[in-house]
């Protein structure tokens, strides 16, 4: 027999729409049909503008943002990523074949991304800034071309 | 200003909630909207008239109640037949359940979207496994990689929130 999170995990699942049920498009609904105004500035940009300074607070923190370096494939890869869905994602990469970190970004962004075979490895730490940026930095890093498709 | 009434707060606090409730008696997400709009309509016009609820998710889950029941009433083959008018156990387990549905609702809206559109794919939509990989480009694993952490994630969704403040 199910517990009660995971019938309520289904029902959500069942039902779930994007963009639906939004506490803030509600509240600016609300004001627009009363009249009124916002007592505290509420919705998806205050929370995209706190996650951003989250994020920025948390790399700083790992003292790693923006460090690529480039090492031959040697000791066993490791390829890490932080799990919360409460702040931003954060990649980290610790000598990771390049395939492992492009099937590891597929995964999350849900888009393929292909290059021609290569024994380069990543180390690299950074948040879940746009996809573009990403494999610009990468193709920068190992000097390769990567195709989003 | 309405009397002592915080309707942001109460927003912030009951509006997933109250989507989450009705929705086990609409199917219908705009339909939904509209009702829980109207009950905080209501609440904040009572609130005007100086009568602020003590309790007042009790009070605006009666109102998202009677609004379903109305329109399930106009949409019935039979308009004037009766429906139940007293809240039944099964019906206090949704209000109980409402809480926590839209907590999880919270928790999928901020998933990676990657991971968000597998998941509902396959747990929705009722893809498997080897569809989603061939609609997405990616492979079977990743596909099956990404729902599982997807799922540990909701299910742990609890647990990781207070850690995060202190990192």
């Amino acid at each position: 027999m199910k517990n009660n999170l995971d019938q309520d995990l289904d029902f959500v699942l069942k039902h779930y729409e994007e963009n639906k049920f939004d506490t803030g498009d509600a509240i600016n609904k609300f004001h627009a049909k009363t009249g009124t105004t916002h007592r505290i500035l509420i919705g998806r940009r205050w929370w995209a503008a706190a996650a951003a300074v989250f994020a920025a607070a948390f790399v700083l923190f790992a003292g790693g943002y923006g460090i690529y370096s480039l090492v031959q494939k040697g000791q066993a890869p490791v390829a890490q990523t932080s799990e919360s869905h409460t702040a931003p994602h954060i990649f980290v990469f610790d000598n990771t074949p390049l395939a492992d970190v492009l099937e590891e970004l597929s995964g999350y962004y849900g888009r393929k991304l292909t290059a021609p075979a290569s024994d380069k490895c990543l180390s690299a730490t950074f948040p879940d800034d746009s996809l573009g940026v990403i494999v610009a930095a990468i193709e920068t890093a190992l000097e390769i071309d990567i195709t989003i498709e | 200003m309405a009397g002592q009434l915080d309707i942001d707060g109460l927003f912030r606090r009951y509006y997933r909630q109250m989507c989450l409730y009705a929705l086990h008696y609409v199917q219908d997400s705009d339909v939904v909207e509209d009702i829980v709009q109207e009950a905080f309509l209501t609440i904040w016009q009572k609130a005007q008239d100086g009568a602020v609820p003590l309790h007042p998710r009790a009070y605006l889950a009666t109102i998202v109640r009677n609004g379903c029941i109305d329109f399930l009433r106009m949409q019935a083959s039979h308009p004037e037949e009766d429906l139940p008018v007293s809240i039944t156990a099964e019906e206090e387990d949704y209000l109980d359940s409402a809480e926590q549905e839209a907590e999880l609702w919270t928790a999928i809206d901020r998933l990676p979207p990657g991971r968000r559109q597998m998941l509902l794919l396959h747990k929705r939509d009722g893809l498997s496994h080897k569809e989603i990989a061939k609609r997405i480009g990616v492979s079977e694993g990743t596909v099956r990689n990404q729902i599982s952490r997807a799922l540990k994630s909701l299910r742990g969704r609890s647990r990781t929130i207070i850690p995060l403040f202190f990192i």
